[in-house]
């Protein structure tokens, strides 16, 4: 079956028609949930902040003015979101212990430790490293979708990549060896 | 990119597709039926996207916008508006004058402010600074005219020509067939204007606008004008009389075009005064026509006189300094507690037909009780004719004429023989 673009879904959306809505959340949600990881470091909360995003996105579809840059809308919307959550959790935070920001990060989804430290790692990359990668691994390596989805173009894509990568390779190979 | 690092950043975002079939089910059952719709048509998003992508760019250009048409409407209103001129307008035109010619036509009011008679009118011009001019035309006169030459029969021209180090003023007039001249040499030079002629436009400039108020539009001479209105205390605060004072201005400029004054008659009606018309604003003027005319076929009678003034550094009058103003038979009015103080010396020096007249000059400045006691003997109409004494000794005194409402007194001290320098030497002190 063809693959229907972003633009056609919207309009279906628009048109009342919510299994178009759910292709698109098949589509993007695990980018999204990448991406309220990074700020969540929690699966759940991630999870919840992407149903969020995409509950927003829905209310607002009709305010959304070029349909072929859906993807990015949903990531700004998803920015948005994090930045909120972030605020509501540090001030909770505060009244609640002195715990500092970077013991934000909770229980491990992965009994992989080397899994984790890599997980762990993404998040030390800066943003936009950090989007090339999740935008290419949860497209199916596909790097036409990832850079469509980021409006960037192609030799862009490659070079954040591979920066992104290599930068990766070099905060693994700064941990112990049995973290690696 | 099938690297180790390839495989675990695989598993890395395996993560994310964890329950995802659940969650997909419970966000499209919390949807609402439909998403919202557009909150504007498409074509003003369109001329959004235009103008700024992002929500805080059209905010940003929203806001340019608004303050554009502030600036804007600032700009022009009302100040350039059509009919928009404020008092502020006309008077920084006043201010900003270089030079002006302008026709004054004075009416002379009876003593019962009855009716207005036409006594004359002076075609004036000024330009800057501190050269002016003043020619008088009397109506129905048969005398004959100062410059034969003229067109016009002229019966008086004062003139005020100046140079970086004086001022040279002269005053032509015609005194039983022949042309008498008085040439009046001030030093340092006087910038101020000299008769009430000139003085009319520094007094409508300081006129503020919360004293005037526009009283409509007029078409004159072909010009647009805007009118505004003040009460004559706002022109002239010391005028005993009720009156108001009209000045019409070019409703793009704020160039007076002209200027009545009307006094209130007994009747409470207004009656016409003064009437400032044929303006020329920065009007080109020849140096020349501030020099001395030739005078052809005069027999002329020349009085030459020159002043000199000093401003004293040293302002207070010794404690040792017994002065006194009396009146001719001796009545004290005032003493040296009267005095705030000495102010400024002058030597005035007048040759009339080979004979030299020198007078020396000081003025004091009275405080608030010096003055009150002045102007109590104004009111009665008391002869003012007063003696000054600052040395008992030597019995030097001097003629003191008074203005009405004026902060001092100017005293003769000519016979005192002593120039305003060695006045200031031997009387004056800079002590409190």
């Amino acid at each position: 079956m063809e693959k229907k673009n972003d633009t056609t879904l919207v309009a279906a959306v628009l048109g009342g028609d919510k299994l178009s809505y759910a292709e698109l959340y098949d589509r993007y949600t695990p980018l999204i949930r990448a991406i309220c990881y990074d700020t969540t470091r929690n699966l759940t909360d991630a999870q919840d902040l992407a149903q969020e995003v995409f509950l927003r996105a829905y209310e607002k579809l009709g305010e959304l003015r070029d349909t072929e840059l859906f993807s990015r809308w949903l990531i700004g919307i998803s920015r948005m979101c994090c930045k909120e959550w972030l605020r509501g959790h540090l001030q909770l935070r505060k009244h609640q212990t002195t715990l500092e920001p970077e013991n934000l990060e909770t229980k491990e989804i992965s009994n992989d430790g080397q899994i984790e430290e890599l997980r762990s790692a993404i998040t030390k990359l800066p943003e936009k490293e950090r989007l090339a990668l999740h935008a290419f691994y949860l497209q199916e390596n596909s790097v036409e979708d990832a850079c469509r989805t980021l409006d960037m173009s192609k030799s862009g894509f490659y070079r954040i990549l591979d920066r992104a990568r290599k930068r990766l390779a070099k905060l693994m190979q700064s941990l112990p060896e049995d973290k690696r | 990119m099938n690297s180790p690092i390839d495989e675990k950043l695989k598993r890395v975002y395996e993560v994310f597709y964890h329950d995802h079939d659940r969650l997909r089910g419970n966000l499209l059952g919390s949807l609402p039926a439909q998403p919202c719709e557009p909150p504007l048509s498409r074509n003003v998003f369109k001329l959004w996207y235009f103008l700024g992508g992002t929500k805080m760019k059209r905010q940003i250009v929203a806001a340019a916008i608004a303050a554009a048409i502030m600036l804007l409407a600032l700009n022009f209103w009302p100040v350039n508006s059509k009919d928009g001129i404020a008092w502020a307008d006309v008077v920084r035109q006043i201010h900003e004058v270089k030079s002006l010619v302008w026709v004054w036509n004075e009416e002379e009011i009876d003593s019962a402010y009855s009716a207005p008679k036409v006594k004359g009118r002076w075609k004036c011009y000024y330009k800057d600074p501190g050269m002016s001019r003043e020619d008088h035309f009397i109506v129905g006169t048969t005398q004959p005219s100062v410059l034969p030459d003229a067109t016009e029969r002229c019966n008086r021209i004062n003139i005020r020509g100046m140079t970086p180090t004086k001022s040279n003023s002269y005053d032509l007039a015609v005194l039983e067939k022949k042309a008498w001249i008085q040439i009046t040499t001030f030093s340092p030079p006087i910038t101020r204007l000299p008769t009430e002629a000139m003085a009319i436009w520094s007094k409508l400039g300081r006129i503020t606008s919360d004293k005037t108020c526009k009283i409509g539009h007029k078409e004159i001479n072909g010009i647009a004008c805007v009118g505004f209105e003040a009460h004559i205390n706002a022109f002239e605060p010391r005028i005993p009389m009720k009156g108001k004072v009209r000045v019409w201005s070019e409703k793009d400029t704020g160039i007076p075009v002209l200027v009545e004054l009307q006094y209130q008659a007994k009747g409470g009606t207004y009656i016409s005064g003064t009437t400032i018309d044929h303006i020329q604003w920065n009007a080109v003027l020849s140096d020349d026509l501030f020099k001395l005319p030739d005078l052809k076929g005069w027999k002329v009678e020349e009085v030459r006189s020159s002043s000199e003034q000093v401003f004293f550094s040293c302002t207070r009058l010794r404690n040792d300094i017994p002065f006194q103003v009396r009146r001719k038979d001796g009545t004290l009015i005032l003493n040296v507690a009267d005095v705030f103080s000495m102010k400024k010396g002058g030597i005035y020096t007048t040759l009339t037909n080979g004979k030299l007249k020198k007078q020396v000059e000081v003025f004091a400045v009275l405080n608030q009780e010096g003055r009150d006691k002045i102007k109590k003997i104004w009111a009665k109409g008391q002869n003012l004719e007063l003696l000054a004494d600052f040395n008992g000794k030597s019995q030097s005194a001097g003629y003191v004429p008074i203005s009405n409402n004026g902060p001092g007194i100017m005293i003769d001290i000519t016979s005192m023989n002593i120039t305003p320098k060695e006045f200031e030497d031997n009387y004056l002190t800079s002590g409190n």
